[in-house]
């Protein structure tokens, strides 16, 4: 059907998301084009105002799109940045919980010490943005990410000592962390692997629906997610986030509390939040307000000083007061 | 002594009727700034200056064009030659949409450290989000996205796009992130301020209206080197018979004023210049 991928069926999105397969553009995607033959490379240039013409290169080195990880230089080499990981099943809202952080960033909300001073993704974010707003009474929301699909998106910050802090956040599929967390070698879940091996905090997301609806079932999947993130978390921080919280009072109480306490006992200092994209009033505190708590919660702990451990030169010199080590 | 100052600004942000009044206060002398010397090329301008004498709005400057007129200008004691290049908003668009500087623009952001932005705020349609309303699950839109608006093109939003220009123009500029802008000057100009009918000071609109933009430039920025301005070119639109006379009758210069920072209204439009260099 035109207007569509042949690949519409196994949950290709283009044109308003990228290739199913490649994670690319639609438009040079074989699938797309059987359908579309006439939309070629060309036409699609003229379509799109915001498509460089590759035959003048840009002025600038970003071009403002999502990061790939190969394309990464352009933040870190000016400094070390703070990578936020998002995990979760697929459907549990982490690509519109960063819709809904850059629109409440869009509309004057702030964090508590961080302000915003720039970003190199810019129309990433503003894609997802467009997502949030309201057409004709109806609200598009993100399309689900594909499979193969893994960008980061960039904000810099400027913290109240006017330090500059990058912070990227990941937005991949759900499917690959359910793969990974049935296999933590799958083939199919480079992604998630990746993700955890460089990301330097975590946000957990619980989907309150699925819950509601899967019951045990949901909640076994989230602590396999939560089992492989606590293998060799070596101290970073988690927080989990149970999304589409305006329903979370209908979760069964059996399930809900199992859960709680499962990850309690998981994670040193467990720390969780509500979140929803459906406001009740205004500021509605699970939509307006918790959803930048998360960020600020998240920066909080990344930024916290670790606790030093001196090693003690624990020779004997023979001497008993210098020898002394308190009561050990 | 040169000083170059790069008016910014994306298409209907009135930089052309800003050029053309402040020539017609700098030629009347009455002005904190005036002219030491006459203009000796206002070819940029010649339109515009016929277009407001008849009290018609000038057309936006043709896309192509791009033409430096150059002020020499007394301001106290000092005499400045002032380089204002004219340009179609349309290739500041460009910029944004097709990521290249070309030459002109390189040599004339790198020449410049007195960056003058004219931002027109209730230009900038917000059309409502979900953290604006309260929606329910019955808003979403469960139709497939696809059908019927494949023909929808993807534009960056009014905020996003005054964000990604000033980032593409400090980029040019080789700004480095790690520390504020301390040389240089960047003077926002809210245009257009007769139709916000307001009683609020220049920052706190721009904070209201476009407060990722205002965040991105108090971040980037020392508060010194930060001036937002409210002006009015023309002092009221020229829409109504009644107002085009009072152009036809009393002169283009009799109009247009400024509220500075502070909240405070001059009638000489020229002082935003003077508080730009």
């Amino acid at each position: 059907m035109k207007g569509k991928c042949t690949k519409a069926d196994e949950g290709c999105t283009a044109p308003h998301g990228p290739c199913h397969e490649s994670g690319e553009q639609h438009i040079t995607c074989e699938h797309w084009l059987k359908n579309n033959p006439e939309q070629n490379e060309t036409e699609q240039k003229e379509e799109n105002p915001h498509t460089n013409d590759a035959a003048v290169p840009s002025s600038v080195n970003w071009t403002g799109a999502p990061l790939k990880m190969n394309e990464l230089a352009t933040i870190t080499s000016r400094g070390t940045p703070c990578f936020i990981g998002i995990i979760g099943k697929a459907d549990a809202g982490k690509t519109t919980f960063l819709a809904m952080l850059y629109t409440l960033l869009y509309n004057g909300k702030t964090l508590k010490n961080y302000h915003f001073a720039g970003s190199k993704t810019i129309i990433g974010w503003d894609e997802l943005y467009q997502r949030l707003k309201v057409k004709k009474n109806k609200v598009d929301f993100p399309d689900p990410t594909p499979a193969n699909y893994y960008r980061l998106l960039h904000i810099a910050f400027r913290n109240s000592r006017q330090q500059l802090t990058d912070v990227l956040f990941s937005d991949a599929s759900g499917e690959v962390f359910y793969r990974w967390s049935q296999n933590k070698d799958d083939a199919s879940a480079e992604n998630a692997r990746w993700i955890y091996e460089y990301a330097n905090g975590f946000i957990l997301f619980i989907d309150c629906e699925d819950l509601i609806q899967r019951k045990n079932a949901a909640k076994e999947e989230v602590i396999a997610i939560a089992e492989m993130l606590k293998n060799n978390l070596n101290k970073r921080p988690v927080i989990a986030v149970w999304s589409k919280a305006d329903e979370k009072h209908n979760i069964d109480s059996r399930v809900k509390n199992a859960l709680q306490e499962e990850l309690k006992e998981m994670f040193e200092n467990y720390e969780e939040i509500d979140i929803s994209n459906f406001s009740k009033d205004d500021p509605d505190q699970l939509v307006h307000k918790n959803n930048m708590e998360v960020i600020d919660r998240m920066l909080e702990k990344i930024d916290a000083p670790q606790p030093l451990f001196i090693p003690v030169n624990a020779a004997n010199t023979g001497d008993l007061f210098l020898n002394y080590r308190g009561h050990e | 002594m040169n000083k170059s100052l790069l008016i910014i600004g994306k298409s209907f942000s009135s930089k052309t009727v800003f050029i053309t009044q402040f020539h017609t206060r700098l030629q009347k002398g009455k002005s904190r700034l005036t002219l030491y010397k006459p203009v000796t090329n206002l070819s940029a301008i010649t339109q515009s200056k016929a277009a407001l004498a008849d009290g018609k709005e000038p057309e936006p400057t043709n896309p192509e064009k791009s033409v430096d007129v150059e002020f020499p200008i007394q301001f106290g004691e000092r005499q400045i030659d002032l380089l204002c290049p004219d340009y179609g908003g349309e290739q500041v668009m460009q910029i944004i949409t097709k990521r290249i500087v070309n030459d002109k623009w390189k040599q004339a952001i790198e020449k410049s450290d007195n960056w003058i932005f004219f931002v027109r705020v209730h230009n900038n349609s917000k059309s409502q989000d979900i953290t604006q309303v309260t929606i329910t699950k019955a808003h979403v839109n469960k139709e497939e996205k696809s059908a019927g608006n494949e023909t929808e093109v993807f534009k960056l939003s009014d905020q996003s796009s005054l964000i990604e220009l000033l980032q593409i123009l400090l980029s040019v500029k080789k700004y480095d992130y790690h520390r504020q802008n301390q040389h240089l000057k960047l003077t926002v100009a809210l245009t257009c301020w007769d139709e916000l009918q307001t009683t609020k000071t220049p920052p706190d609109i721009l904070k209201e209206h476009l407060p990722l933009l205002y965040s991105f430039i108090q971040s980037n920025w020392i508060a010194e080197r930060i001036n937002i301005i409210g002006l009015s070119a023309l002092g009221f639109p020229l829409n109504t018979q009644e107002n085009k006379e009072k152009y036809q009758y009393e002169g283009a210069h009799k109009f247009g004023f400024l509220i500075k920072q502070n909240g405070e209204r001059t009638e000489d439009i020229t002082e935003l210049v003077a508080e730009a260099l």
